[in-house]
């Protein structure tokens, strides 16, 4: 008897071991079934799908979350993919993080796959729910932040979140710092990009910090001093100057701005200064 | 008393010990153990939370087999092959016999769970040995354990449940349903308070169902009170305001319905 016992749990435990190794593949074929019959399924509200967990969050979003990269697997190429597929993609993300929204997984996930779905809202939103429950990681405002500079266009809210990254324990405060001061500056916005640093500067105790954003200040503040006076100089002579000197030989500056970084200016036929750091015209010559 | 409550919750640990549905939890348990090594490898970053989880998650599943298949077999078993004439033909009381089921069912939930636990416990330990990196900074294998403990709670309301509900009714098969829906109501609980609460204007909950989830808030436990799956698999600090609460709220919960249910059992007739 103890031997047929024996001999029968034997067998379910390899069985079941060969399942456990081939879940992922089996998925994926039920994925790929699905998704040429064209029939993507249901994915119920997330509340409904919280309520019907019963206290089995986490391995239901582990769940969801196999089967949006499992979706993903399916397709040859993503490009593949349509609208409708990267909305359902999106919902199992979305479900995944509200059941569990520390897990970085489908964030990171989400994050990556901003570039070819172009959902920049969705994606928004849903790093928006990490950031708030990883209230630890600098990670996830940072990818808001970003998102919002590089895909949405918006500065404001993209300064915002990168200033919420670099007050998180860890984080690489001086470059998300000089990174949200650059972009606004790269947009036009110098004034923008002071503020941020005379904010940061009244708000930082290390000394250190304090000292690489009084720097970065000092920079921006050279480059506002310039286009300041490359605007006198076209309302001057009618057009833009093509070399810095000739806002020296006008006398509408008296001395060239120190660059605190060791770069030198150039100024663009749209009358914008170009800081060009020295190094990297060492290494050309 | 003491003695006669004792020799009972000995008489009923043994029963459950040797109910066929404990060698199917054993094996699930080491189908689990294998799980939580091979399931995680199938993630990229958090493999140590899918660890926890799964192995967090499988105690709880494998203690509600337990309660919902070997414990309302043997009670209902009392009832069905009248055993229960002959333990109450002799010198116990019917409270006597409420709390020495309660026991016996406890010490054959702990002891199963122990058992589980150490299982999934290598399991996590094997993960995390292999993967360290992909574990949480601030995992502890005491909040780890702490967890399990708080799953035990739950367990032992649902079993002072599963004994409640089979003082009011005479067929076992109503009092395992009863728990179970006690169950569902109990984990559900505080997402549907939440869900009312963050309802938008456009969805217009009716008044009369938030009227009757607020009277069922009061009457069912709140089972997610002890759950801190998600917690311990992220390593989020939980904090001992919340297990102090979870552990006394448990301890009235369990007190209160042991009494319900003696004072129920010595009014009760036997078919």
């Amino acid at each position: 008897m103890k031997s047929k016992y024996l001999k029968s749990l034997l067998i379910i435990l390899f069985i079941s071991f060969l399942i456990a190794l081939h879940i992922k593949e089996v998925a994926s074929i039920y994925t790929k079934r699905c998704h040429k019959n064209n029939q993507i399924g249901l994915i119920l509200p997330n509340s409904f799908i919280k309520i019907t967990s019963f206290g089995f969050k986490g391995l239901r979003s582990d769940i969801l979350y196999l089967n949006a990269v499992n979706f993903l697997m399916s397709f040859d190429q993503i490009s593949d993919l349509k609208e409708k597929d990267w909305h359902w993609f999106y919902r199992l993300i979305d479900a995944s993080t509200y059941l569990d929204p520390y897990f970085q997984d489908p964030l990171f996930l989400a994050n990556a796959m901003i570039w070819p779905s172009k959902c920049y809202n969705t994606t928004i939103s849903i790093l928006k729910r990490g950031a708030k429950f990883r209230s630890w990681d600098w990670r996830f405002p940072f990818f808001v932040g970003f998102d919002y500079f590089y895909f949405l266009k918006d500065y404001k809210n993209g300064t915002k979140w990168l200033l919420i990254a670099s007050k998180k324990r860890h984080s690489p405060s001086i470059l998300l710092v000089s990174l949200a001061s650059a972009l606004t500056t790269r947009a036009g916005q110098l004034s923008m990009g002071i503020t941020i640093l005379k904010n940061q500067i009244a708000h930082t105790k290390n000394k250190k910090l304090k000292k690489a954003y009084k720097k970065r200040l000092r920079c921006l503040e050279n480059l506002v001093i310039l286009e300041r006076a490359i605007a006198k100089y076209k309302k001057l002579f009618g057009h833009y100057p093509s070399k810095i000197s000739q806002l020296l030989n006008s006398h509408i500056l008296k001395k060239l701005p120190h660059d605190p970084f060791g770069a030198i200016y150039k100024i663009t036929p749209k009358g914008h200064v170009k800081r060009i750091i020295l190094k990297k015209i060492k290494n050309k010559t | 008393m003491l003695y006669r409550i004792l020799s009972l919750q000995n008489i009923t640990f043994k029963e459950g010990i040797k109910d066929k549905s404990i060698l199917a939890i054993f094996f699930i348990a080491i189908l689990t153990f294998i799980a939580i090594i091979i399931f995680p490898n199938l993630f990229a970053r958090d493999i140590g939370k899918v660890c926890i989880d799964v192995a967090l998650s499988s105690i709880t599943l494998l203690g509600l087999i337990l309660i919902f298949f070997t414990c309302s077999s043997i009670l209902s078993k009392d009832v069905d092959k009248k055993t229960i004439y002959i333990v109450l033909a002799r010198p116990f009381s019917r409270a006597e016999y409420i709390i020495g089921k309660y026991l016996g069912f406890l010490s054959l939930e702990v002891f199963v769970i122990t058992i589980i636990s150490v299982l999934s416990t290598v399991g996590v330990f094997i993960c995390y040995h292999y993967n360290i990196h992909y574990f949480p900074k601030h995992f502890s294998f005491y909040e780890y354990l702490l967890a399990i403990l708080m799953i035990i709670e739950m367990l032992a309301i649902l079993i002072a449940l599963l004994l409640f509900f089979s003082s009011l009714t005479t067929q076992g098969f109503t009092a395992t349903i009863l728990t179970l829906a006690s169950y569902i109501i109990g984990s559900s609980l505080n997402d549907v308070l939440d869900t009312i609460s963050n309802s938008s204007d456009s969805i217009k909950i009716n008044k009369g169902i938030i009227y009757v989830i607020n009277l069922v808030k009061y009457i069912f436990p709140n089972l997610s009170l002890f759950d801190f799956k998600l917690e311990v698999a992220h390593g989020v600090k939980i904090s001992s305001q919340n297990i102090t609460t979870a552990f006394l709220y448990g301890i009235i919960y369990i007190l209160l319905l042991i009494s319900l249910s003696c004072l129920l059992y010595k009014r009760k007739e036997f078919p």
